[in-house]
């Protein structure tokens, strides 16, 4: 037993053609027997009818607006040259860890800041610098 | 109807946009403008976004040109996107409605739609767009993209990327419930 919601659904289905033979025959009775519900579709359909009628549009500048933004051309937030720089820069950095690595000769923490010999006697950075550089 | 059948003219026209060439960007504008127009503005009603909207439907469109495969018409692509665009604008804004107070706008509804009592056809129209843009988003893209547009139910399931029969009865639900809105 199909519901009114059904008929209705077949009702605009068979407006394009999309009905079987059988529903179509099916949907025939029904309208026939409730002439009132198919008077209020065809009233509904009839009304929205308007909202196909009626003309909505964008400004006069709306073409132009469109083509001038499309023309403005994105800036890319990391363009070829700053990308050159950046990985010389972390090529530079890779090289400067490994180096303080092999001169400190540990894998520590300390061995990245440089600070790898440092002891309780020598706490001071640029004294431990200057001792280093004097060496 | 969907403008413009997926024919040589069609397939040129894309090239031309591939080529960066102005003159096909004016054409698409001139020959889909409308249709746009009619989708973002039946989805959101006339308000300034509208027209921002618009222009982020061709926009987009111009600038992914080279994605574009054409698989589908180019008027059912634009209408995706404006539908897409519109549902975007539609969550930004209750967003903000949300911050902005405590209930849900869409029960700030339209009293007094006596539509049967109006004879004057331009009070009927407000009257119908005013009750159009009180349906759930998914029964409302349904309702514009038929009427606005007169698009079949083939096309709105192409365009929606859903089944037929869920588009038939979107419809009509949405048929139902402008019914109760508008004799309530």
């Amino acid at each position: 037993m199909k519901t009114k919601e059904q008929y209705h659904i077949d009702w605009l289905s068979s407006k394009e053609d999309l009905l079987c033979v059988e529903d179509k025959n099916d949907l025939a009775i029904f309208v026939q027997e409730n002439p009132v519900l198919l008077a209020q579709w065809q009233s509904c359909e009839l009304n929205l009818k308007l909202l196909r009628a009626s003309n909505l549009s964008f400004s006069d500048s709306y073409n132009s607006q469109v083509i001038a933004k499309v023309r403005t051309k994105l800036v890319p937030l990391f363009d070829k040259p700053s990308l050159w720089i950046a990985s010389i820069g972390i090529a530079a950095s890779l090289l400067l860890m490994i180096n303080l690595f092999v001169e400190q000769n540990t894998w520590s923490l300390e061995a990245l800041l440089g600070i790898a010999d440092m002891d309780s006697d020598n706490t001071n950075l640029l004294f431990y610098i200057n001792s280093e550089f004097n060496s | 109807m969907l403008k413009v059948s997926k024919s040589n003219s069609e397939q040129d026209l894309i090239a031309a946009l591939k080529r960066g060439e102005e003159r096909a960007y004016t054409e698409v504008l001139t020959i889909h403008k409308e249709q746009i127009a009619s989708t973002v503005i039946g989805m959101l009603g006339a308000i300034p976004e509208a027209e921002d909207v618009g222009q982020e439907v061709f926009v987009r469109f111009f600038r992914n040109i080279e994605n574009f495969k054409g698989e589908a018409k180019i008027a059912t692509y634009l209408t995706r996107i404006a539908i897409n665009l519109s549902l975007n604008e539609l969550k930004r804004r209750k967003r903000k409605w949300k911050v902005f107070y405590s209930g849900d706008y869409s029960e700030d509804k339209i009293q007094n739609l006596s539509f049967s009592e109006t004879k004057d056809p331009d009070e009927k129209l407000d009257l119908l767009r005013r009750a159009t843009l009180l349906l759930d988003e998914k029964y409302r893209e349904v309702i514009v993209l038929r009427t606005s547009q007169d698009n079949s139910f083939k096309e709105i399931a192409a365009v929606l990327q859903i089944p037929i029969g869920t588009v038939l009865t979107r419809y009509s639900r949405a048929q139902k419930k402008l019914i109760e809105l508008l004799n309530q």
